[in-house]
């Protein structure tokens, strides 16, 4: 299909520091380009910060996931004090990283993505994971959001401020459409239907030429200036980070609320048994709704930026399969069904990806999909909870160290430190979906 | 205060509820009886919006309420429950009946106290925290019932709450049945669990083959020829005199009333 995802990361990283030459990268011919850092098969550590940046919430469970409300209130007070500490952590992570990695644009290219991608697995998991409604056809809304605000903006001349709501608008009404036909559907077959919409709007963007661009996409006019949310060259990237970042935090604590809100818990009731949460009051087309067009939203908020940041879209990429199953996959390894999840699935999956292709320049194009592939299996097979089952086990050990550690020093821990401990410990149940 | 307006339910060829016309007053404990696949369970999904019947109306309190989505008759005051429970297995007891309790509180906390009440009074308060998943079937029902209580309907179609469960069991969610009836909450009781139905209710109605075949007392129930025929077969009701005098019968209709319990406590299991 599309060469261009795999080649992004590494193919701003060709032209390293000038911008102006990154711009020339984005031509499609030049996209097949893969990338050639020597070093970047060697390090692993600068995406680490994602998780970093996710972990302060693993803290607590939420409501609507299978762990009880009272339970976590009951480790509240405990819970706070050792939330701080990773919290404050991932909010230095999140602000630091980017800052540290200005010298190496390669690991900041990656770092930005992991948060956006971050963020798209996120809003994915707000229909498909809290939910439990599988859709496959979240790229739509990516393509949507991406299309509206470049059209708007390069065939229009309308601020890419203005460009974005009506994107996201645009999604919301493509969601409600999309919702009113797939929702009612179970399972496989709502995720299949679902696909079909992104291969529809995909001819479309192919078809409409003097709008789109056709096949060989659309290119954004480089304009600089906060106006027109395209930054000067010399810390283009450093800004993209941050406002990526600030993206990726602002889904995750969208989550993290809407976790603890009744809209959450109604969401948790819908996945669990639609029929039994209809029965007890909960209006199951109204809450799938809502939900679908909250993430249709946010993933087209999501479309948008990432125009602004290529500065150029084409329809094989942002109206794709691939990208549709990206989000989806992330989510997934990362743990569905919970604010980190996704985060902690993005951080782990899109360095790794990207840091193998560039080890491995020769890679067919079809890579991609086969690692998504085998990923998804295995966490299918050995975490069907995702990675943030590993999150108790973690945090036990963390407490048995510091226990040890103050039981030499000679002080025992308070009786209700444990009790409260544990039960925290038990973590919130992802669905899994495969 | 719930009016049946010859409601006939049609799936293909199958008729699973016949021109079915009855009339629920409010405080009234009424039983729904009949044979396995009599068409109970669908009434009752045609009266709570489950499914939309073929024709006929229902009316809850003098407003049509056919059709409506389950959602929408539940805050008329209009609740059931499931024969097969249908437990939110991931989540936490307390969060099972707080999704119940948001129906009428806006507030979470609000929601959790309530729910916490409600747990309380079907004797589930101390296994709060659990999972529903892992819970055994006599607690599945009483989480069932106290996930509609938090409701708080003004009547309720309990549908086979009693089944499978041990005697004991049946005592106790006996006692909470008229508890709740005594709060002021109108009740129909779908039940295989004859000594049961015939001590809780004031008023029953049988149904056979999708058709509404005797509505009375206990007393007439037990008296009454055809239930004792659509229970025992033709047969034993074909040799019996029919009218006053069979108590032999009645007993003999209890009886395989018991009988069938086992088989419908066996489906649930
Ligand atoms: N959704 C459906 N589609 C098709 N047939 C159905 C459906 N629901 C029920 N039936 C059929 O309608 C008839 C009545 O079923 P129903 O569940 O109402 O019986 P019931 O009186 O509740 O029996 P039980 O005592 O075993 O619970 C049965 O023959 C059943 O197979
Ligand atoms: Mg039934």
């Amino acid at each position: 299909m599309t060469q261009a995802p795999r080649s992004q990361a590494p193919s701003h990283q060709a032209a390293p520091p000038l911008a102006a030459d990154a711009r020339t990268v984005r031509d499609p011919a030049a996209q097949a380009q893969t990338a050639r850092d020597p070093a970047a098969g060697g390090g692993g550590g600068a995406p680490a910060g994602a998780p970093d940046a996710a972990t302060p919430t693993a803290e607590g469970s939420s409501a609507a996931g299978s762990n009880d409300a009272a339970a976590s209130a009951a480790a509240e007070p405990g819970g706070r004090l050792s939330a701080a500490a990773p919290a404050a952590l991932g909010l230095a992570a999140l602000l630091g990283l980017p800052a540290l990695l200005e010298g190496s644009p390669f690991y900041l290219e990656i770092l930005a993505l992991v948060f956006l991608w971050g963020a798209m697995a996120g809003a994915w998991n707000i229909v498909s994971g809290y939910a439990g409604k599988f859709s496959l056809g979240h790229a739509a809304f990516f393509g949507l959001g991406a299309y509206a605000s470049s059209i708007l903006y390069a065939r229009g001349g309308v601020s890419p401020w203005l460009g974005i709501p009506v994107g996201m608008a645009l999604s919301v009404a493509l969601a409600a459409f999309i919702g009113l036909v797939t929702l009612r559907l179970k399972g496989k077959y709502m995720a299949l239907c679902t696909i079909a919409f992104v291969s529809l709007m995909e001819i479309l963007a192919v078809h409409f030429r003097d709008l789109t661009g056709g096949s060989e996409g659309l290119m954004v006019p480089y304009e600089p200036g906060l106006a027109n949310l395209t930054f000067a060259n010399d810390h283009e990237k450093l800004v993209w980070a941050y406002v990526f970042a600030a993206l990726a935090l602002g889904v995750f604590l969208l989550c993290r609320r809407l976790e603890r809100s009744p809209l959450g818990y109604r969401l948790a009731a819908l996945r669990e048994d639609e029929d039994a949460a209809e029965a007890l009051g909960v209006n199951t087309l109204a809450v799938k709704l809502t939900s679908f067009g909250l993430s249709a939203a946010l993933t087209s908020l999501g479309g948008s930026l990432y125009a602004q940041y290529m500065l150029w879209i084409e329809p094989q990429y942002v109206l794709s399969m691939e990208l549709s199953t990206q989000f989806a996959l992330f989510a997934i390894i990362g743990g569905v069904g919970s604010a980190v999840g996704p985060f902690l699935g993005a951080g782990l999956m899109f360095p790794l990806l990207t840091l193998s292709r560039s080890a491995f320049p020769g890679l067919p194009p079809g890579f991609n999909m086969l690692v998504y592939g085998l990923a998804l299996i295995v966490a299918v097979l050995f975490f069907p909870k995702g990675l943030i089952a590993l999150g108790p086990p973690l945090r036990r050990l963390a407490r048995l160290i510091g226990r040890t550690g103050r039981a030499r020093l000679g002080r025992r821990p308070a009786a209700g430190e444990t009790a409260a401990g544990l039960n925290a410990a038990e973590g919130p149940a992802g669905s899994s979906h495969a | 205060m719930l009016e049946i307006d010859n409601v006939t339910m049609r799936f293909g060829g199958l008729k699973a509820v016949k021109d079915v016309s009855l009339t629920v007053a409010a405080g009234d404990l009424a039983g729904l009886i009949g044979p396995n696949g009599a068409g109970k369970t669908t009434l009752f999904n045609v009266v709570c919006g489950q499914l939309r019947p073929s024709a006929g109306r229902v009316l809850f309190e003098g407003r049509d309420v056919t059709g409506w989505k389950p959602h929408r008759s539940i805050r008329l005051g209009l609740g059931r429950t499931f024969q097969i429970t249908r437990p939110f297995g991931r989540l936490s007891l307390l969060d099972n009946v707080v999704i119940g309790a948001m129906c009428r509180e806006k507030s979470l906390d609000r929601a959790r106290q309530a729910a916490l009440g409600r747990l309380a009074q079907v004797g589930l308060a101390d296994r709060a925290q659990d999972t529903a998943q892992n819970l055994p079937l006599g607690l599945r029902k009483k989480l069932e019932l106290a996930r509609i209580l938090a409701t708080r309907p003004r009547m309720l179609l309990l549908d086979e709450v009693m089944g499978g469960l041990g005697p004991r069991e049946i005592e106790e969610m006996s006692r909470t049945i008229s508890q709740i009836h005594g709060e002021g909450v109108s009740i129909v009781l779908i039940e295989h669990v004859m000594p049961a139905v015939m001590s809780l209710c004031q008023r029953i109605a049988v149904i056979n083959h999708g058709e509404l075949i005797a509505v009375g007392s206990p007393q007439d129930i037990r008296a009454d020829r055809r239930v004792i025929k659509a229970y025992l077969g033709e047969s034993v009701a074909g040799d019996s005199p029919g009218g006053q005098g069979s108590a032999a019968a009645s007993q003999t209709a209890a009886q395989a009333a018991a009988q069938a319990t086992t088989a419908s406590s066996a489906t649930e299991a």
